[in-house]
């Protein structure tokens, strides 16, 4: 998704306006001026002055309402493109919420598959690959490194 | 689904197996038959780590599987105490709880207390110093503190976060000799190694780490230290004064390192990590671990550390009081 | 000295040498684990290992795992630290013409000289490094930290507006968590996991890899790296060190000096070199368009500053980060404390780690040789393969440093965002950057504001620290005028025309 240097600036400026006001609720420290909302105002100020900068640049240009808003990327039009990508997205999501119930083992060998079908990638190159790669990462991580990884039903009959 | 059965009723019999045995007596020899996830709320390489980095790889040849040691830092200790406290009491997950278990919920951070976890026994306890640079004009903490009675204000310290334990040290200090608790500013911190350098560095005049902290630079003569905060002095470093000697007020102060599991952990599971804790202590391993470190061996149980515990928070809720940092 | 190659020449300790080597340079080249979280998840479990094998495993992984980052950096943008972020550009584009063997040659050579020049440096001047790093307090830390993020603008290679604005969302992402000065929880939404902060390495998988991942599978599955002949790895590297050795040896000295600072000089050091060796260049106007002199400067002082990190670890005990506060924690383990007698109480000890340290960047060049060979061939496996392998790397790199699933949602919030940073050409780089310094920056400015009680003259009363402000200002004041320079000059053009 491209924006105009117009609507980007705006979101800009308005971000910077929110970080400004969101900062005022923040504690002093006493007898001094500069506490914990000095820094992330002063940022705040410049989210404000760059985003000000773009918008004015834009309109300078003559480009503020001529310019399209915001610009579809072109891959949009590729329905398996766009699959693809709401795939890797949605991959994480679901390995953030179902890996603690189904352990890591499953839940990597569930995404290794789904994605590389998704890619569209045949059996034949699936299957050693949803089989091997979480053993093969569950044997470094869990054996060699000892990172305490997700168990689950794989697991406790494996290990 | 054979299998899955079979899972089901060895789980079964396991499971009325500990009710019997918590029914009638502890029998202290449980042992886990998974890995054991040990949370350190503090950062890699401290004295924390350390510590309860020691202490895991001999549960592990203890216990037979492994104990592995995950850093959960950030939020002063928040973070970590409470993955330690919110997880499931089953065994499988311990930590290294801190006395600052004891302070958070004073100073306004979060509910967590002591409460919410079970003490399984003391790992450490390391009191607190006073250092100077070695380039100082204060050769005792008398002439440190009879110039911050006639300059209040104009001297500052650092070793830690703001309203850390090791600004409870100073601040309560000063406070038990009559002074004002700010007479000394406190300038914050990460951690005890970042508040030496910025004293070598002259950012600050004086640091009050634990002397086990600062023992290094105290005997390579890059810092002074200028009194310890205990009763008696340590091996290690014979000639520094305690404040027991030097202080009306007989003010001390320590932090410690504990071994804890989360509230609620059964008792046949506490008694048993209780029984390994404590007999590992006693092997010359651990003795000589200890004196790497300059710090004495200390064995404490569960009954006993729960209590300590108990205390520490009263006391140290009341330092914070005196000094305005508890909310 | 024959005792010190009595302790390291002995079969257990090449052969932990060897492994570790082996470990950090696999690891660390795996697009999605990235060369950070290698070596932090590898020296915990040295701790109790003997001191000589411990601390040369933790020495050679660090080494060699900087170096590998550069290869994923290099062949897939993706980079396995921050301070190789600073070229990560360069080298991609170096890949894009078809010459990735160029780009990793450079890296090889540059990274194993950095390290070489680094260790004797350590050797003869460590006493006389740390006083000087010591000495540092908040003041200039502060100072550098802002000389680091002055790199970060001068080098970037898109306008003005947007490499600011890059720089400030990195810069606004580190100020999420608990502040020091008050203990206050900022931005954090009630959420215990932030009170740390975003997490550094999930963060930079995220924007890195991930956001890679997705660009890639939208609109990039079909393609493939080109691929020219430019002759033999060892021919490419020493036209490279004919061509840039002055380069090498100029910025592995003064990465050292950096990496010597605790806390913050490590991560700057790549980014300062490489923007020096633009302003010295002689033909600057081939930077980021695939030039080789920028990456031997960065790599170079990468590496070297990697050895500097451990001066004040082994003279003071002050670590500079996890990787040296480990190996001081293993050091005193053996009773063997550091302290600035550490070179004559445990002398045989400390020249060992040297050593050690030495033959893993020697051995560094045949394994890194290894290394690049077999990526270059894992580059011909189909994209519609690699990328799911990738995502899955990158969510066990995110979840295994911390080991929490919050890490995994930082990484695929902060993937989002970088994608659309790229999108719409606001840098990524300026924006890890900006996560690695806000922090130190604000701590320090706080710190200082604290000592001063709020005066400001605070910022200058230090001679160190006067020269590092003063210096940071002047530059400030020529980006400015430059800046100003060059629209007048595209005002005047545009008129002409």
């Amino acid at each position: 998704m491209r924006f105009s240097d117009f609507a980007l600036g705006l979101g800009v400026a308005v971000f910077g306006i929110a970080v400004l006001l969101h900062v005022r609720t923040f504690p002093e420290i006493p007898g001094m001026q500069y506490g914990p909302a000095f820094f992330p105002g002063l940022i705040g100020a410049a989210f404000l002055i760059c985003g000000v900068a773009l918008v004015v640049g834009s309109v300078v240009r003559g480009a503020a309402l001529t310019e399209r808003f915001a610009e579809r990327p072109a891959w949009f039009g590729d329905r398996l493109a766009v699959w693809r990508a709401v795939g890797v997205v949605l991959s994480v999501v679901a390995y953030a919420l179902v890996s603690p119930v189904l352990g890591f083992l499953l839940t990597v060998a569930l995404l290794t598959a789904g994605l590389l079908l998704l890619m569209g990638v045949r059996w034949v190159v699936v299957v050693p690959l949803m089989v091997l790669l979480p053993l093969f990462l569950h044997y470094g991580f869990a054996q060699g490194l000892r990172v305490p990884l997700p168990r689950g039903p794989l697991e406790l009959l494996l290990f | 689904m054979k299998l899955s059965q079979r899972m089901l009723t060895g789980g079964a019999v396991a499971l009325a197996l500990t009710a019997f045995a918590g029914a009638v007596q502890a029998e202290c020899d449980w042992k886990p038959e998974r890995p054991v996830t040990y949370i350190v709320p503090w950062g890699a390489g401290g004295g924390t780590d350390a510590n309860s980095r020691m202490l895991a790889s001999m549960l592990e040849a203890k216990m037979g599987q492994p104990f592995n040691v995950v850093n959960r830092t950030g939020g002063n200790g928040v973070v970590g105490h409470s993955a330690i406290a919110n997880a499931d009491p089953d065994g499988y997950t311990i930590g290294a709880v801190t006395v600052e278990i004891t302070m958070m919920e004073h100073a306004g951070l979060t509910d967590l207390n002591q409460d919410d976890v079970t003490g399984i026994a003391l790992v450490d306890i390391v009191p607190a110093s006073v250092l100077v640079a070695a380039d100082s004009p204060y050769q005792t903490l008398d002439e440190l503190l009879a110039y911050a009675k006639e300059n209040p204000g104009e001297l500052t310290a650092s070793g830690t976060s703001q309203g850390g334990i090791w600004h409870l040290a100073i601040a309560g200090l000063l406070n038990a000799e009559g002074m004002d608790p700010q007479a000394i500013r406190w300038v914050p911190s990460e951690g005890a190694a970042a508040g030496m350098q910025e004293l070598i560095a002259g950012g600050v005049d004086v640091a009050t780490p634990a002397l086990s902290e600062g023992k290094a630079l105290v005997e390579s003569g890059e810092l002074r230290a200028l009194a310890y905060m205990n009763p008696t002095r340590m091996a290690a470093l014979p000639d520094v004064p305690t404040t027991k000697e030097l202080l009306g007020s007989e003010w001390t102060m320590a932090a410690f390192i504990t071994v804890s599991g989360p509230k609620g952990l059964p008792e046949e599971i506490t008694c048993s990590y209780e029984k390994a804790a404590l007999e590992i202590f006693e092997t010359p391993e651990w003795a000589e671990f200890k004196a790497s470190r300059g710090a004495d061996v200390v064995s404490m149980g569960s009954a006993d550390l729960t209590e300590m515990m108990d205390q520490t928070y009263e006391n140290l809720g009341a330092t914070m009081k005196a000094i305005g940092i508890a909310k | 000295m024959a005792e010190v190659f009595e302790l390291v020449f002995r079969w257990d300790v090449l052969s932990t040498i060897f492994l570790a080597a082996c470990y950090g340079l696999f690891v660390g080249s795996v697009p999605g684990l990235t060369a950070t979280m290698s070596v932090a998840l590898l020296v915990p479990i040295t701790f109790f290992l003997d001191p000589v094998p411990a601390v040369a495993a933790i020495a050679t992984a660090s080494a060699t795992a900087i170096f590998a980052g550069d290869i994923p950096g290099a062949l897939l943008r993706i980079p396995g630290t921050p301070a190789s972020a600073a070229y990560v550009e360069e080298a991609f584009a170096l890949t894009q013409k078809g010459q990735a063997e160029r780009a990793l040659a450079t890296s090889l050579v540059s990274s194993c000289l950095g390290g070489l020049i680094g260790v004797a440096l350590l050797a003869v001047f460590a006493r006389q490094l740390a006083s000087f790093a010591v000495k540092f307090s908040s003041v200039e830390y502060f100072w550098l930290g802002c000389l680091g993020l002055t790199a970060a603008v001068a080098v970037s290679s898109s306008s003005l507006v947007r490499g600011t604005l890059g720089l400030l969302i990195g810069l606004f992402i580190s100020t999420v968590g608990i502040d020091i000065a008050t203990g206050h929880a900022r931005f954090t939404f009630g959420q215990l996991d932030l009170l740390d902060g975003v997490s550094f390495i999930p963060a930079m998988i995220g924007m890195f890899a991930l956001s890679q991942v997705i660009r890639t599978v939208t609109t990039e599955l079909d393609s493939v790296v080109p691929k020219a002949k430019v002759g033999s790895l060892s021919g490419e590297m020493v036209r490279v060190v004919r061509s840039y050795w002055k380069n090498i040896c100029r910025s592995a000295v003064f990465g050292n000096i950096l990496g010597a600072l605790p806390g913050a000089g490590a991560d700057i050091a790549a980014w300062i070199a490489y923007s020096l060796s633009k302003r010295f260049s002689k033909t600057p106007e081939k930077f980021g368009t695939g030039h080789a002199e920028g990456i031997a400067d960065a790599g170079a002082a990468n590496n070297s500053a990697v050895c500097g990190a451990w001066t004040p670890a082994l003279v003071f005990g002050i670590p500079g980060d996890t990787v040296t506060a480990i190996a001081i924690g293993v050091l005193m383990l053996k009773g063997i404390t550091p302290s600035p007698r550490v070179f004559t109480t445990d002398g045989t000890m400390v020249y060992a780690i040297f050593l050690a340290f030495a033959l893993a960047n020697l051995l560094m060049l045949p394994l890194g040789m290894v290394a690049i060979r077999v990526a270059r061939q894992a580059l011909s496996i189909p994209k519609r393969v690699l990328m799911p392998l990738i995502l899955v790397f990158c969510i066990i790199g995110a979840y295994a440093v911390d080991n929490t699933l919050f890490s995994v949602w930082i990484m695929l919030g902060l993937g989002i965002l970088a994608y659309f940073m790229e999108e719409n050409g606001i840098p990524i780089a300026p924006a890890i950057l900006g996560i690695v310094l806000g922090k130190v920056i604000e701590k320090n400015f706080l710190i200082t504001m604290i000592k001063s009680q709020g005066e400001v003259a605070g910022f200058f009363d230090r001679p160190v620290a006067a020269v590092l402000g003063a210096t940071t200002l002047l530059l400030w004041g020529w980006l400015v005028v430059l800046a100003v320079v060059r629209a007048a000059r595209a005002r005047k053009h545009a008129a002409a025309t």
